[in-house]
């Protein structure tokens, strides 16, 4: 991973806010220490744009703020948390009860053995690291393909950076709870499903380069 | 006691078994307040580490050879069949004489005395005694006690799970839950319904007879307190629980739920004190500890946590939740070896927990500096050295792992390991050539030393692969499948050689082993799957790939076969879908997708969207005819002709001695009566191939309308050569028809009229006969003055179409000569061909001159 050289200036708390979109700016090769990490080229705004309409139907700044919203309002995070509010109120034999007697090929099968493994360990916020990360990178996308302005998306980021910073205690914590929404949000748990996933943050979590290495996770912002 | 004692098992090899025993032994021993029970343990896991080390046998993986996956299900308990049976019951007649009505009454009382007690009611012997009383085994009250029971419960529902499922059993409610929602209010249905489906009830057992309160009140208001906390109402938990709590303190189902709800609203301290209430009440529930233990590792308070998950691994040494706890204070303790094993453990047992895999790299991090601070004082220790190289190897971090593995071997006598290891660190920095030579070292020297070759061939077969050294792969692979026949990833990469070089079959077989060897591995469906694909096995292609992009949704190539599959299948829509999400996820393997949405969409006659994509697939590949040709097709069906022509014509212009195409603009132009445009291409076609019989003949037909007698005749010598070289006897009739008309017109001589009248009569002993081809006969035989013939033909083909004027006007020219002079005698008289010509086309054979709606076939190679 290169180093942060940080050229535009950015502020530790702006480094910090991109930072939650770093798992999707590393799959896709985007610097963190820019806004437009993924570059002003047409090819790089026609793919984004391609990426936007792809995978969320976004190709307006009405549809965009819509999807945004929902990522903070709702997000997968909530499903999570119901199905978690539910297995948490169980005791340890009657969650293996209930999970047995489900379908083992369900998706409620799976997303219930995905919240029992990993009640114990997130925080109250759950997995909405999963929802804050697709956020922030929304936003990133947004600005670069001039759906929104520059100002726009940081004032947007703001508000998610804000949420995630009270939610999670550490950039481990963010990095699990993000991996593990994906994980529910994929409904897989097979070996190689949970080998992808971790592959995504392992750079991340151990290179010295890594924004999560070189920021606290209590940046003022 | 010796270090297999201490372990607790009996002397192996297998490092697994070792390594699990150690692990599940950890927790029996704290690393501080007993640190001479764990240094015995880790002494124990050490020696005998090095013991299996020393005598590794090569059987150390059979013991799984023989441990086939098994299918058989438990057995079934058959249940007896508790309905009534009105032929069987002896006791009913002793009934009779007892009014229906007072038996239910008398049920129904014995309800009410059973209920009215707290203690009784939740007892279910009680209930069982009344249930199983021969004396209400009487058909014609069933329903009238089923009522009666439901309406007794609406205002009397805290019962235990054994007794609502034992009253289910009886009434048959969740038999006949259609019929109850008719009767009564949806809301209680389906608090009865729930009450005896859900298998995690809130449990009766702990409440005491010598406490007096009022039960009742307390299950409602732990009720409340459950639901509340499910739906995560905290505020109405709090309260229910509260009160719950006032009237009785001891049940430890309400006091986990206090716990929960203190987690819940961040208050860990009177969590805590909840999980310690509910561990002094009912020590031998998980619960308590698992909870509390994690509030601990949360205060950091890890060495009461430890003994915690001690505790609830006691109870269940199983849990996840609890190895999880352990192995985190293993890494609190910094026991970073303990803890990386627990996590191992806990990553093979549950292997979708990410948590535990991100320790493992969080460990081998942390255990690399540890190591490198460990060299620094002592550069040359062996073991330490090797450990490094292996954690880094662990981190794919391999040219650090070769540079440790060669200060290593500066030190050290190689041992098959460290080939082994050497071999896979090159094969990781794609140094491939290099790594062999390594793996063959490695075999060399197990061999000496007597140890397995399994990991090695493994390996060497995946490097082999990667260099398509296919034959040695397969002797590779092989190889570790005579040691072990149940190794997936062996039979895997054996069906991805065989793909790879194109004996399908194979591939298939291999891939069927794999899967059913190991069904969680989506790359075995995929290759599988395109096994399928290159044999034409398209519905089992197609169900393979769906598992495929469940797992791999971005996987466009995957999509795209799925959406050829579908087009295969018929299935259009199916097929739109894939190629649509083959498109957005930028196939690249397959250019055609465009073209293939295309057909799709032609198939479903949506020509519009049809013609979008077939330009699309113009626009990516400008020199495919294919698309041109489908786009033209498309504006034919749309009846733009202009267009479909550009179209044609632009593929013309890419590829113009194209068969296909010639035979396409043929037939287009002759579809539009445009003959010489239609001559022009069709030349061109039999000139360059001669092999096409319809083409002849569509040829033959236009030199006939056009008058091009040369031609003709060049195109009917070929044709014949055409049936000599085929061996084909039998001449079309059409082809002959046309051919003979062609000698007729170029005529003028006796002898060129002789020859169209044989082979126009040889058509008709080849079975065609129409009145075109009777009414030139007529008129060849009025040339060659066969008054007889003439007439006779004449008049047939009046017969066969007795509407046409053309006939009827050649009979009567000829009867009208017959008449005026003798026919016979005639010298003079006019030719046939300019006294009746021949105003209309000549009949073609119908279908060899259609042109297809759609040119192009899904399942197509293109030229």
């Amino acid at each position: 991973m290169n180093k942060m050289t940080n050229p535009d200036n950015l502020t530790q708390a702006q480094l910090w806010i991109l930072s939650l979109g770093a798992v999707l700016a590393e799959q896709n090769n985007s610097r963190h220490d820019i806004l437009y990490g993924y570059g002003r080229t047409k090819e790089a705004m026609d793919s984004m744009r391609h990426v936007l309409k792809r995978d969320w139907g976004i190709a307006s700044k009405s549809k965009l703020l819509s999807t945004l919203n929902w990522l903070l309002t709702d997000g997968h995070g909530v499903d999570f948390l119901k199905e978690r509010y539910y297995i948490s109120t169980l005791s340890e034999e009657a969650k293996n009860a209930y999970i047995e007697s489900l379908n083992k090929g369900s998706s409620e099968y799976v997303q219930s053995q995905l919240v029992k493994v990993y009640d114990k360990s997130l925080p109250q916020a759950g997995v909405s690291a999963w929802d804050y990360g697709r956020y922030v990178f929304l936003c990133r996308c947004a600005a670069a393909t001039d759906l929104i302005s520059e100002k726009e998306a940081w004032e947007l980021m703001l508000k998610a950076a804000k949420l995630a910073q009270k939610a999670y205690s550490s950039w481990r914590e963010y990095a699990l709870a993000y991996i593990a929404g994906r994980q529910t949000w994929l409904t897989n748990i097979s070996s190689d499903s949970a080998e992808d996933q971790l592959e995504r943050i392992k750079t991340l979590i151990i290179d010295p380069n890594s924004p999560w290495k070189v920021l606290d996770w209590y940046v003022k912002i | 006691m010796n270090y297999w004692g201490i372990l607790g098992i009996e002397s192996t090899v297998d490092l697994k078994v070792i390594k699990k025993a150690y692990a599940s032994k950890l927790r029996l021993y704290h690393p501080e307040d007993d640190p001479k029970g764990f240094q015995n343990l880790r002494e124990a896991y050490e020696n005998a580490l090095k013991e299996a080390k020393y005598i590794k046998e090569v059987n150390s993986s059979n013991t799984t050879i023989n441990e086939e996956p098994s299918l058989h299900n438990e057995y079934d308990e058959i249940l007896p069949n508790t309905k009534f049976d009105n032929s069987t019951n002896s006791v009913e007649k002793e009934n009779l004489g007892i009014k229906d009505e007072d038996l239910v009454n008398l049920f129904m009382s014995r309800v009410c005395e059973i209920y009215n007690n707290f203690f009784t009611r939740i007892d279910i012997n009680n209930w069982k005694g009344l249930l199983q009383d021969q004396n209400f085994w009487i058909l014609n009250i069933k329903e009238s006690l089923c009522f009666n029971m439901l309406e007794f419960l609406m205002d009397n529902y805290y019962l235990p799970h054994n007794v609502w499922c034992a009253l289910d059993e009886y009434f048959y409610w969740t038999e006949n839950e259609e019929y109850l929602y008719e009767e009564f209010d949806e809301r209680f249905i389906n608090y009865i319904i729930s009450q005896v489906r859900e298998t995690q009830s809130l449990r009766y057992e702990f409440f005491k007879k010598d406490y007096e309160c009022d039960y009742d009140e307390f299950i409602r208001h732990r009720n409340n307190a459950y639901y509340a906390l499910m739906n995560n109402n905290l505020e109405e938990c709090g309260k229910a629980v509260m009160s719950a709590m006032e009237i009785f303190p001891d049940d430890p189902d309400l006091i986990r739920m206090l716990g929960i709800y203190y987690l819940r609203i961040e208050d860990s301290k009177n969590a805590e004190l909840a999980f310690t209430h509910l561990i002094e009440i009912n020590p031998k529930e998980i619960d308590g500890h698992l909870n509390r233990g994690y509030i601990l590792i949360r205060q950091e308070r890890i060495n009461e946590a430890y003994y915690d998950f001690q505790n609830a691994l006691n109870v269940n040494s199983d849990n996840i939740s609890a190895l999880k706890g352990l192995a985190e204070c293993y890494f609190h303790f910094n026991n970073l070896i303990e803890a990386k094993l627990l996590y191992s453990q806990i990553s093979e047992n549950c292997v979708f927990d990410l948590e535990s895999r991100l320790r493992i790299v969080e460990i081998n991090a942390k255990l690399i500096d540890k190591y490198k601070n460990e060299l620094t004082n002592n550069p040359k220790n062996i073991d330490i050295l090797y450990e490094l190289a292996k954690t880094y190897f662990e981190m794919e971090s391999f040219e650090e792992c070769h540079k440790t593995i060669k200060n290593l071997i500066k030190n050290q006598e190689v041992n098959s390991d460290i080939y082994l290891l050497l071999g896979r660190t090159l094969a990781g920095m794609k140094r491939n050539k290099e790594s062999l030579k390594y793996f063959s070292k490695a075999l060399i020297v197990a061999s000496k030393e007597g140890t397995n070759s399994y990991e090695i061939l493994f390996h060497r077969g995946l490097v082999n692969l990667q260099l398509e050294n296919y034959e040695e792969a397969i002797q590779d692979f092989s190889g570790t499948l005579k040691i072990n026949r149940y190794n997936a990833e062996a039979l895997y990469n054996l069906s991805e050689i065989y793909l790879q070089t194109g004996r399908y079959s194979e591939a298939l077989e291999f891939s069927n082993k794999a899967i059913s060897t190991d069904s969680s591995k989506w790359i075995y469906y995929s290759v599988r799957g395109i096994a399928n694909f290159r044999l034409k096995n398209y519905a089992q292609s197609k169900n393979d790939h769906a598992i495929v992009v469940k797992h791999e949704y971005s996987f466009s190539e995957a999509w795209y076969r799925k959406g050829y599959c579908h087009l295969q299948l018929l299935q259009y829509e199916e097929a739109i879908d894939c190629f649509k999400e083959a498109i957005d996820w930028k196939v690249e393997a397959y250019k055609d997708a465009h073209l293939r949405l295309s057909l799709a969409y032609f198939k479903l006659e949506d020509f519009k969207s049809a013609l979008t994509e077939a330009k699309c697939h113009c626009e990516d590949n400008a020199n495919d005819i294919c698309g041109f040709i489908l786009m033209g097709d498309i504006y034919r069906v749309l009846g733009i002709s202009s267009k479909a022509e550009e179209a044609y014509i632009k593929a013309y212009e890419l590829k113009p001695n194209s068969h296909k195409l010639l035979k396409i603009l043929g037939y287009f132009y002759l579809n539009k009566n445009e003959l010489k445009k239609a001559f022009q291409y069709l030349k061109k076609l039999i000139d360059i191939y001669k092999d096409d019989e319809n083409a002849y003949i569509v040829f033959l037909w236009l030199c006939v309308e056009l008058n091009e007698s040369v031609a003709g005749t060049a195109a009917f010598a070929d044709y014949e050569k055409l049936l000599k070289d085929n061996k084909i006897s039998n001449v079309n009739p059409y082809a002959l028809f046309y051919y003979s008309v062609i000698i007729y017109k170029k005529g003028f001589k006796k002898s060129m009229y002789k020859l169209a009248a044989q082979k126009l009569e040889k058509v008709i002993e080849l079975g065609l006969k129409n009145g075109d081809l009777l009414s030139y006969l007529s008129m060849i035989y009025y040339e060659l003055e066969d008054k007889e013939n003439s007439i006779k033909y004449a008049k047939e083909a009046i017969a066969i179409d007795p509407s046409n004027v053309e006939y009827k006007i050649r009979y009567e020219g000829i009867l009208q000569y017959c008449d005026k002079r003798n026919f016979l005698i005639f010298k003079n008289r006019p030719p046939a061909m300019t006294t009746w010509p021949i105003i209309g086309q000549l009949e073609l054979q119908t279908f060899i001159a259609d042109l297809p709606i759609l040119n192009i076939s899904i399942g197509e190679n293109y030229e």
